[in-house]
């Protein structure tokens, strides 16, 4: 589509770098705080994709680093590049429940970016499975496709349970 | 005194603190009391004897997983009790110490959702100074270690 089109509506979002190459949006509502370099805690016996917490505002946040699961399309970066930040994200379970909160580990700085409801584009054939109950919609951003996220779900016991058993974590 | 009561008993292992409720504390030994490994109990590198009862004796590493080296970390040797039924077991640990939570606010949270694998026993954490405290009952230690023996087995 060139600049000049204007099918669709735009929606303001944060494009955010989960893993080498897997890029993913969520929405400006949802983002919390940026930090370069939390404090993290080690938690033991814990799913290699969220081994850590960090400490915000007086509580426990679970920290994800989606590049530690097991699929080969978010290991294609050898040696891994540095993480270059983590964010707060907040998600409800449900409409009118509290607010509950999640931090990603990120692989590029965020950034800001408008998303064109008319850009949706259909699951291409190699998108990582263990990724696939996660994700609401895909768009195509600067010759991408870009996930949009659903952070509920991302934090429920039904995804673990699913990363368990298909053997994307361990 | 550490027996009995509400609270937890926070037994150190290296860099880990580990709560337990102080209700299923029997007794703490000291590790020289321990004697040869149990060949009954897999897993276990020592025996208590506690009262005429062959305790069997474990340890953690950093990691949580069983210790078996002959040689015995940490000082301590806590007893747990489990339930009438099941009977009760050890764990050695570097330091032992009380925490009165009806006097003392631990801001205790429950382990995430997403970070809860299957077997896993912990079931939440609390920050005392700069170091994390998981908390675990008895009952889901022995079934972690039961595990963990039968996947060396």
């Amino acid at each position: 589509m060139s600049e000049g089109d204007d099918a669709g509506q735009k929606f303001p979002a944060w494009l955010l770098t989960g893993a080498p190459g897997y890029q993913l949006a969520v929405g400006i509502h949802e983002v919390q705080e940026y930090m370069v370099a939390p404090p993290m805690l080690d938690v033991p016996l814990t799913p290699r994709h969220c081994q850590q917490l960090i400490l915000w505002r007086d509580q426990f946040v679970p920290l994800f680093d989606l590049r530690r699961l097991h699929d080969l399309n978010l290991m294609r970066a050898d040696p891994a590049p540095p993480v270059s930040g983590v964010i707060v994200l907040a998600y409800q379970r449900e409409p009118g429940l509290a607010l509950e909160y999640l931090a990603l580990s990120l692989y590029a700085e965020p950034e800001k970016i408008l998303v064109d409801d008319s850009a949706v584009v259909a699951w291409p054939t190699d998108y990582p499975r263990a990724l696939h109950g996660l994700v609401r919609s895909l768009f195509a951003h600067d010759d991408g496709v870009v996930s949009v996220l659903d952070l509920a779900a991302l934090a429920s016991a039904r995804y673990l349970n699913f990363l368990v058993v298909n053997g994307f974590t361990d | 005194m550490l027996r009995g009561g509400r609270g937890l008993a926070l037994l150190g292992f290296g860099s880990r603190t580990l709560a337990v409720p102080l209700s299923s504390l029997v007794t703490i030994e000291h590790t020289g009391k321990l004697t040869q490994r149990q060949e009954s109990s897999p897993g276990s590198f020592a025996v208590l004897d506690v009262a005429g009862q062959h305790t069997p004796v474990y340890a953690f590493t950093d990691a949580f997983t069983l210790f078996d080296q002959k040689r015995y970390p940490g000082h301590f040797c806590v007893v747990l009790r489990v339930d009438d039924s099941v009977g009760q077991f050890a764990l050695t640990c570097a330091t032992v110490e009380q925490l009165r939570t009806e006097s003392e606010y631990i801001g205790l949270q429950m382990l995430p959702d997403c970070m809860q694998l299957p077997g896993c026993p912990f079931a939440g954490l609390f920050m005392r100074g700069e170091k994390l405290v998981l908390t675990a009952d008895a009952s889901s230690l022995l079934g972690y270690i039961e595990r963990q023996c039968g996947q060396h087995e």
